[in-house]
């Protein structure tokens, strides 16, 4: 069983302090979500994680020995991602024969299924393609390299709807033929909301909750009613967020109830993940509480 | 370690470039002035010897291993793509150069030994050639040295190619552009101020002279001895290739 850990990792560019102190634990066979705002460190974490850039200290280890210098731990990290790391002038097949040479093996029989369903010509050059092949190639090679731990950062960047939703469909097939680790890093909350079975939200640097996603989501409450009596309800609980229809009041509650009772002109439900992301990240009152 | 496949990898990958800058020399060289000739309706003045003499072919392997030495950042953002250690990049990628070197000297003293000097009737084809083959009396002692004198003075080029490549890449590239235009204008005004200062010293530099004779392994007789320098060459190779070394562990993406 390989575990991939990040250990007090801290980053600067400049002044600006990217990631304080972050520590996390990804367990294998899992999917998580890796949620944050523009510039809260996502794509530095992931880039400290493989290796491409180096940590102002703490440090990233598979199986308790340190990826740095080690050939052995990062040949089972793939990092997909926006930047472009592969020769334009080469075709897709040129990258795919020397992918495969430095993994020592391909799964050229998905490769060659995906391309056909994505309608992906491997003839072409890397250099030549639309934003949106990009991505797909790039998710291609993502798929078919025999890693544990394959971390996508923003995967469907450039994605039309239906590539989009061919995509999260061949990415439950894939982890259901061959479980492995998969990160995925993304705005798209819903989209993959049901896909992933823990989130970790960063914010401004910070690890702000990381949680199976069933935990997460029993401890959100929706309380709505009339004001008065949704206040004097949710009264020191710990609301995140509020909305008003009206007369009618929802208060968001991040947290477990108390035995209090629930007045009868009062209903309570769960509010979904991008609703939690967002009242987390606005900062507003009370989000700080659940720093984990 | 995936030393052997990276090694493999960039092997394949470079190669094409050492072919292709042989027949871009090849057609420069001989091809472009023929045609040129027959263009211009001259072709009585085109000689094939004369360009042979005029020519510096074998230059061209050492220019081009320093131009490719300084191109490694390329190759680093596809190999970190893929899992692959800095360690594993630098030790695959001196293995890949060394080859080079062994090709390109081979070919170069082939070609000078075997077709320059019989058609120009010519022997000094390189500094070893120049200042150092009467050292030698036995004619295979002299070629084994020519090889190893010539292979160290292309190490040095493409170590010197590598440091400069490995240091720039460390930058953006805006500071990129700053150093390749500030390094030689800050250099060469410190080389006029030095030499200025020297020559108003009473020093007149005596010992700079007497460390380049060692050096050198000058002799009155005008037979100079290459060992100092072969031992010269050795110790700034072994230098540079610590400083490369320190320089790849340093590699990283780069914000662009």
């Amino acid at each position: 069983m390989s575990v991939l850990e990040v250990s007090h990792v801290s980053k600067s560019f400049g002044s600006k302090n990217v990631l304080q102190d972050v520590s996390l634990t990804f367990e294998e066979n899992k999917i998580y979500g890796l949620l944050g705002r523009n510039g809260a460190g996502k794509s530095t974490l992931l880039n400290i994680m493989t290796n491409r850039i180096f940590a102002d200290t703490g440090e990233v280890k598979i199986d308790s020995e340190r990826i740095n210098d080690n050939d052995a731990k990062l040949g089972l990290i793939f990092l997909m991602s926006e930047v472009n790391l592969y020769p334009n002038g080469n075709t897709l097949n040129q990258i795919v024969a020397d992918t495969e040479l430095i993994y020592g093996s391909f799964n050229h029989q998905l490769a060659e299924r995906l391309a056909k369903e994505f309608d992906l010509d491997l003839t072409s050059k890397f250099g030549k393609l639309s934003t949106g092949y990009n991505s797909i190639f790039k998710l291609i090679l993502a798929l078919c390299v025999p890693v544990k731990f394959v971390l996508l950062d923003e995967p469907v960047l450039g994605l039309d709807a239906n590539h989009r939703e061919m995509f999260y469909s061949e990415l439950i097939q894939t982890y259901t033929d061959n479980p492995r680790t998969f990160i995925i890093s993304t705005h798209l909350i819903e989209e993959v909301a049901n896909l992933i079975s823990d989130v970790i939200v960063l914010d401004e640097g910070r690890i702000m909750l990381d949680q199976p996603v069933e935990d997460v989501l029993a401890k959100t409450h929706s309380v709505v009613g009339p004001q008065k009596d949704v206040d004097a309800y949710t009264k020191g609980l710990n609301v995140i967020g509020h909305d008003n229809m009206g007369t009618i009041r929802v208060n968001y509650v991040y947290g477990d109830l108390d035995d209090r009772r629930l007045p009868d002109t009062v209903q309570l439900s769960n509010f979904d993940l991008q609703k939690l992301f967002i009242f987390l990240t606005n900062q507003f009152e009370g989000s700080r509480h659940y720093e984990n | 370690m995936k030393t052997s496949q990276i090694t493999k990898y960039l092997f394949k990958r470079q190669i094409v470039i050492l072919g292709e800058m042989y027949l871009v020399t090849f057609a420069a060289i001989y091809i472009l002035p023929l045609l040129l000739s027959l263009i211009t309706g001259t072709l009585h003045d085109y000689s094939f010897v004369r360009i042979l003499k005029t020519s510096p072919i074998t230059g061209f392997f050492s220019f081009f291993m320093f131009v490719i030495a300084t191109l490694s950042y390329e190759n680093f953002k596809f190999l970190i793509q893929n899992g692959i250690s800095r360690k594993t990049f630098f030790e695959a990628q001196i293995t890949v150069y060394g080859l080079f070197i062994l090709i390109g000297n081979t070919v170069n003293l082939v070609y000078n030994y075997l077709i320059y000097t019989p058609m120009t009737n010519r022997d000094t084809f390189n500094i070893f050639m120049t200042a150092y083959a009467k050292f030698f009396s036995n004619g295979i002692i002299t070629v084994i040295f020519n090889f190893i004198f010539s292979a160290l003075t292309l190490v040095i080029m493409t170590l010197i190619g590598m440091t400069i490549g490995s240091f720039l890449s460390l930058f953006s590239k805006t500071w990129q552009r700053i150093l390749l235009v500030a390094t030689p204008i800050i250099g060469g005004v410190t080389m006029i101020y030095i030499i200025n200062a020297l020559e108003t010293s009473s020093l007149k530099m005596t010992w700079v002279e007497h460390f380049a004779e060692l050096i050198l392994g000058y002799h009155r007789s005008g037979i100079y001895n290459p060992f100092p320098m072969m031992a010269f060459m050795l110790l700034i190779s072994v230098i540079m290739l610590a400083i490369v070394r320190y320089l790849f562990s340093k590699k990283q993406l780069k914000r662009e």
